[in-house]
């Protein structure tokens, strides 16, 4: 996966992630180059690595008050940055309908925000059929924003299937936190 | 499945991709192109060892000349020379091989130091002997399948007798039987081994091949490979151990391998 | 064998008599013991991979390596061996030596220096029992391709005794993984089918998945996530360029080459629908295959170009199905237990290999191409992804402990011999490339 900060996981400082302006703009970048084995540095964690649920605060922030607008004030107001699925499923359930719902309201408030929808899938699928179950489920998160009148333009998906777990584990606890489809927001400028 | 009918509405999104098709793809030049990479390998025809070995002289002659070290004294090499005139029969495998080598039939390995550099010369001395052992199962299987018929008519066999000696020769070659697992077609295949034996129990020449069955045109190959490990156990297990005052009933006997209820 | 004719007049010529028959309807299986002495040098030459000496022993080694990890041959310890291997005996071997240490089949050979640096190896089979040649061929490389010619050997032995086409000499592609399964890095890389010339392909930069080979084996066909954007590349082997083939909006993945290497099958992902499109390379002409509703991925073309076997759930679940070439007479051939995934046809064309998922647990299984025969070849946690041995013999596949590690290994189409496929770090998604020429 990229490390380069394309699409900024939620509470990540609003200031780095405003260096995401999209997918387009990275699309030419230096590609891979064959000897050195990345050496990950921490601040650079995946875009689709924890839920926000086990992530630090961002110490910009003091407390719950989050700063209107920025990435924290999207998670806060909407409940979680993600929604959860069945086995093997692409659908809704109340909680998911809730939580993405209530992210409409906040990207109502913010038409300039850009959303990328990542669709994740548990390990307990064949990888190439978990990257489209990944794409059914971000594409079933984006429809329904689109219907609540996110606009179309402002929303793209994204399918890791099981290659980006929130959770490392082999059990339900697990493969509950993975089925996912998480609005990743790009505060641009 | 309930979101299937708006998945339908795809269809639409599949114009734009055509369309976006059109817009060709980007050469990404990458970096250090990496050494490649599979070094070709040339299929020679290789000759009895003696003229092969022959080809290193000559570079050893060449490496002095480029490395000025060394001097491993060309003309040294000779050693291996007086071992290629004896081989023909020294082998204490002689008794266990009663036929004539067939070996003897070539011309003796001329010199060819003249132009053993050229490894191309190496394509003009194949062994002729080889081709020629090949065709053998053919001629063997119509002179066996003659004789076959041939036998019943003599029932002079004591069926008790024959009995406990099928017992006995199954017993001993069945372990020695090694047949070939996981092949394709080995379930479907059959061969049928004609074997004499002298008196001490062991195998007289070479088993023969007397019927197959399950061959077919694409398996060629593994139907030789599938007999020859039937003859292959015979010669395993040789001698057997068999009732001497019966050698009359055992100095030649067909064995029907069939794997069949193999695993 | 050839003093078969000469015993058959013999029986000609005896008193006719009634034969005994005998039925022999079980034997020992079991792998064939056989001698590789270190191959021989009349005299060593230097080159730049050692002298010609010490090639000798190790082309022997690697031929002996190769027979062992088929399963189907035993090389034995040379430490045991009773004699010594003169130049003269290469071709006149020491048979009853060979006897009495049980071996069955014996390698011998020579590697002798070319004036042009390279090296023949000269490559004999012999059946010790019978005392006859089974094969010899010579192999004229390069010094260092010392053992492509080793390989080559080994497959010469393997065919001639085993009636099937040998497999040792081929290659791996497949992706070498480490770190954590969060934050997962993932580098292409390929390695000789033993292992040896191991080597990455990509930085981990990027997240790659799913490479396949080319027939022509200089091309690898993989998905990248290189810029976020999830798509089919390609890569070059030799000048490592990485090239898109094509400008998709949306995700492409699941490439496989067809057989003469002109196209490129692989699945896209529309408005959360999968399917299945052809792309001919050379005018970047694309065809949709499937049009159902449903995921349809996993294409894999039969040997001949004709059929393409892939994985659909249109009908509830993962199950394998079959179509023309051109999209047309799809059907549904998995009917057993649990859903069955990955479909790889067979390089011979008898068998499709596949993933079966049932019971919380992938293993691979075979079927025949119409359906039936289905069988399970392996039984663990998470076994996924055969690829198969350029002789349609051996399934390489990944290997996923409960939340453990993801490694490589094989097993043989009898579900003998499973191995482990050492690798440098984690491994998944194998390819194997056909014989090399």
């Amino acid at each position: 996966m990229s490390q380069r900060p394309v699409l900024k996981r939620s509470l990540l400082l609003p200031g780095i992630a405003m260096l995401a302006l999209g997918i387009s703009a990275c699309a030419t970048k230096k590609k891979d180059l064959p000897p050195p084995p990345p050496a990950t540095t921490a601040p650079v964690a995946p875009s689709s690595g924890s839920t926000s649920s086990n992530s630090v605060p961002p110490p910009a922030t003091v407390g719950n008050a989050n700063v209107p607008g920025s990435v924290a004030d999207f998670v806060a107001q909407s409940g979680a940055d993600h929604v959860l699925f069945g086995y093997d499923s692409y659908e809704l359930d109340d909680e998911a309908r809730a939580i993405l719902g209530k992210q409409a309201e906040w990207l109502a408030r913010y038409p300039n925000v850009r959303i990328t929808v990542e669709g994740h899938a548990d390990e307990r699928g064949t990888r190439e059929y978990n990257l489209a179950l990944g794409d059914r489920r971000a594409t079933a998160a984006k429809n329904f924003l689109a219907a609540q009148g996110v606009g179309p333009a402002r929303m793209s998906t994204i399918s890791y299937g099981k290659e980006r777990p929130a959770v490392d584990g082999s059990d339900e606890a697990a493969w509950a936190q993975n089925r996912r489809a998480v609005t990743v927001v790009a505060v641009a400028g | 499945m309930t979101e299937r009918q708006a998945l339908l509405g795809a269809g639409l999104a599949h114009l734009l991709l055509f369309a976006a098709l059109s817009i060709g793809w980007a050469w990404h030049h990458e970096t250090p192109p990496i050494a490649d990479e599979t070094t070709p390998v040339e299929f020679v025809e290789i000759a009895d060892a003696p003229r092969v070995t022959e080809a290193p002289k000559p570079s050893m002659q060449a490496a002095p000349q480029e490395t000025s070290a060394p001097e491993p004294k060309p003309p040294e090499p000779k050693p291996p020379e007086p071992k290629a005139e004896v081989p023909p029969e020294p082998s204490p495998d002689a008794k266990a091989e009663p036929k004539p080598r067939p070996k003897a039939e070539k011309p003796p390995p001329m010199a060819t130091e003249a132009k053993p550099l050229d490894t191309s010369f190496l394509s003009n001395l194949i062994d002729k002997a080889l081709p020629k052992a090949r065709t053998k199962p053919l001629d063997v299987s119509k002179l066996a399948t003659s004789i076959g018929p041939a036998t019943p008519r003599n029932a002079v066999i004591d069926p008790r007798a024959a009995a406990t000696l099928i017992q006995a020769i199954r017993a001993q070659v069945a372990p020695c039987w090694n047949p070939p697992i996981g092949g394709a077609d080995v379930r479907k295949m059959t061969v049928v081994i004609r074997a004499d034996f002298g008196r001490d129990g062991r195998v007289l020449g070479q088993p023969s091949v007397v019927s197959q069955t399950g061959k077919t045109a694409g398996n060629g190959d593994y139907a030789r490979a599938f007999a020859e490990t039937a003859q292959r156990a015979l010669l395993r297990c040789s001698p057997l151990k068999l009732p001497a005052d019966k050698y009359d009933l055992w100095k030649s006997v067909e064995i029907n391998f069939d794997p069949e209820s193999m695993t | 064998m050839r003093i078969i004719v000469p015993a058959a007049i013999a029986l000609l010529a005896a008193p006719a008599s009634a034969v005994i028959r005998v039925d022999i309807n079980s034997g020992i299986a079991q792998p064939l013991p056989i001698a590789v002495p270190g191959f021989v040098t009349a005299a060593p030459v230097a080159t730049e991979a050692g002298t010609t000496a010490e090639l000798g022993n190790k082309v022997a080694q690697v031929i002996a390596n190769d027979l062992k990890s088929s399963g189907l041959f035993r090389p034995l310890d040379p430490a045991a061996y009773t004699t010594s291997v003169s130049v003269a005996d290469v071709t006149a071997p020491q048979f009853a030596s060979w006897r009495t240490v049980a071996a069955q089949a014996l390698v011998t050979g020579t590697v002798s220096a070319n004036p042009d640096g390279g090296i023949t190896v000269g490559c004999y089979a012999y059946d010790v029992f019978s005392a006859a040649e089974l094969a010899r061929q010579g192999f004229v490389t390069t010094a260092a391709g010392w053992r492509r010619a080793a390989h080559k050997c080994a497959d010469l032995v393997y065919s001639r005794l085993t009636g099937e086409t040998g497999y040792f000499d081929s290659r791996i592609v497949y992706v070498s993984e480490t770190g954590p399964k969060t934050r997962r890095i993932k580098r292409l890389a390929v390695m000789d089918q033993d292992g040896a010339g191991h080597r990455f392909l990509t930085s981990g930069q990027n997240l790659v998945l799913t490479p396949r080979f080319a027939p022509g084996q200089q091309t690898i066909t993989y998905m990248s996530f290189e810029g976020n954007r999830p798509r089919v590349w390609l890569y070059t082997l030799g000048s490592g360029r990485q090239q898109a083939i094509g400008d998709f909006p949306n995700m492409s993945f699941a490439p496989r080459f067809s057989p003469d290497g002109a196209s490129l099958v692989f699945s896209m992902s529309v408005g959360g629908n999968t399917d299945i499109y052809r792309m001919e390379l050379a005018t970047r002409r694309l065809t949709r295959l499937t049009t159902e509703p449903g995921i349809d991925t996993a294409p894999s073309y039969a040997p001949d170009g004709s059929r393409i076997v892939f994985e659909s759930d249109r009908g509830g679940t993962q199950q394998l199905y079959v179509m023309n070439a051109d999209g047309g007479g799809q059907q549904r051939i998995s009917f057993g237990e649990g859903r069955h995934a990955t479909p790889v046809w067979s390089p011979r064309g008898d068998l499709i290999a596949f993933t079966r998922l049932g019971g919380g647990r992938f293993s691979i299984g075979v079927m025949k191409p119409d359906g039936s025969g289905e069988r399970l070849l392996t039984n663990a946690y998470q076994d996924e992804g055969p690829t198969w041995s350029p002789n349609g013999r051996v399934i390489m596949f990944f290997r996923s402990a409960r939340g453990g590690k993801v490694d490589l290994w094989s097993v043989d189409l009898s579900g003998q011999n499973e191995r482990a496929i050492p690798t440098p770090l984690e491994g998944s998604d194998p390819a194997w490339s056909p014989l090399l020429p």
